[in-house]
């Protein structure tokens, strides 16, 4: 039964990583978490499926935005975090500055790896920007995909090392 | 005839906290259909097929897989019902129910994983699947859209039973301390929200024979004497 509990963690988190992409309030940083600490054994899957599903739902995002979609009541493009302090004042300067470069492909595979990985600008709206502006697909999804490998490996390595 | 003293159910009723006679927040015309109704349904049969392949493979990833599924799925479906302006009666219910569905099998599943466990989840399953599932029907007493907004009948019930940290408590808080081992707080803890649980349904029918007997005077239909 080993092959049908891989395909269950694979499917859930798939799916977990596709819906906390488009729900903010469901951080896949926690189900990340949890499953390594509770099953590190399937850690290294749950990683790479979660980030599958995030970069999935993060291309919905992109192509509704790319296609003039209605995404709802909801304003990504337009959602911008208060400042706490003066550094969170810079970082989210810095944010507008990074999003201002995805017209062009290699700037933008940054910005987009760095929105990834350590979630600045957040990435939400980063694929919403990035789907306005003329960021080729590819780009988007495989940067998307590689940073949010990393964000999750940083997160689950610590986990399934204490646990091991 | 108001039944209740001012901190009873009664004052809920009758006083400012209570719905006046057309007021609270009035069903619609309701679609069935919605974003908010989908999520709940794929959610359930999506935690319902882990907890049951949890339960052949009698695999603890599998479960672990199958709670978050559902508890995510649960925040998410109720996210997606506000931010779209998409709460109906037919979702709360169709949300409670598929919650029962969920904790049933998810709960079946740690009991054949963890057998020591039997005595807190098996108090916590009669609590939930009867108890709270009448209590939380309750809200159809009232022209309310679900237990969200029981505040508006009774807000010491919702802030007991439904409040953000009530709920997350009284789904979470058992089955959290079981897998932590902790066998006798599981059960310390699954009888105190079975103790409220029992309160706060007594409260409730009080507080509806309250609002029938307001209501018949109010037709000139007294009871019977």
């Amino acid at each position: 039964m080993s092959l049908a509990t891989g395909l269950g963690i694979a499917g859930a988190s798939a799916g977990f990583g596709f819906v906390s992409a488009l729900l903010p309030g469901l951080p896949a940083e926690a189900y990340v978490a949890t499953m390594s600490a509770t099953s590190p054994g399937w850690g290294p899957l749950v990683v790479v499926c979660v980030a599958v599903g995030q970069a999935a739902g993060k291309l919905l995002l992109f192509v509704a935005a790319r296609k003039g979609l209605s995404l709802g009541r909801a304003k990504l493009g337009n959602r911008r975090p208060e400042p706490r302090n003066a550094l969170h004042s810079r970082v989210i300067a810095w944010g507008d500055r990074a999003l201002t470069l995805l017209d062009r492909p290699w700037p933008a595979a940054g910005v987009i790896l760095v929105s990834a990985s350590a979630g600045v600008p957040p990435l939400a709206v980063t694929s919403v920007i990035a789907g306005l502006r003329r960021t080729p697909p590819v780009v988007f999804v495989l940067c998307c995909l590689i940073g949010r490998l990393a964000r999750f490996t940083v997160i689950a390595v610590p986990v399934i090392a204490a646990k091991g | 005839m108001s039944g209740g003293t001012s901190h009873g159910p009664g004052a809920a009723v009758a006083g400012s906290r209570g719905l006046p006679a057309s007021g609270g927040r009035r069903p619609r015309s309701e679609p069935v259909f919605t974003i908010a109704n989908v999520i709940t349904a794929v959610r359930t049969v999506a935690a319902v097929v882990l907890a049951s392949m949890s339960l052949v493979a009698e695999s603890m990833p599998l479960l672990v897989a199958a709670y978050l599924t559902y508890w995510a799925g649960d925040i998410a479906d109720g996210m997606v019902a506000r931010w779209r302006d998409e709460e109906t009666r037919h979702g709360a219910v169709l949300d409670i129910v598929a919650d029962r569905a969920c904790t049933t099998l998810c709960a079946g599943s740690f009991l054949a994983l963890r057998p020591e466990m039997v005595v807190p989840l098996v108090i916590f399953l009669i609590q939930f699947t009867v108890i709270d599932t009448m209590l939380t029907l309750g809200f159809l007493h009232w022209p309310v859209l679900g237990p969200n907004d029981a505040h508006l009948f009774d807000r010491l019930l919702w802030q007991l039973n439904w409040s953000r940290p009530a709920k997350a408590a009284n789904t979470a808080g058992v089955v959290l301390l079981a897998v932590t081992g902790a066998v006798v707080a599981a059960t310390v803890f699954a009888v105190a929200v079975t103790v409220l649980k029992v309160w706060s349904m007594h409260r409730l029918v009080r507080l509806v024979a309250v609002r029938d007997r307001q209501e018949a005077l109010a037709g000139g239909l007294g009871p019977d004497r």
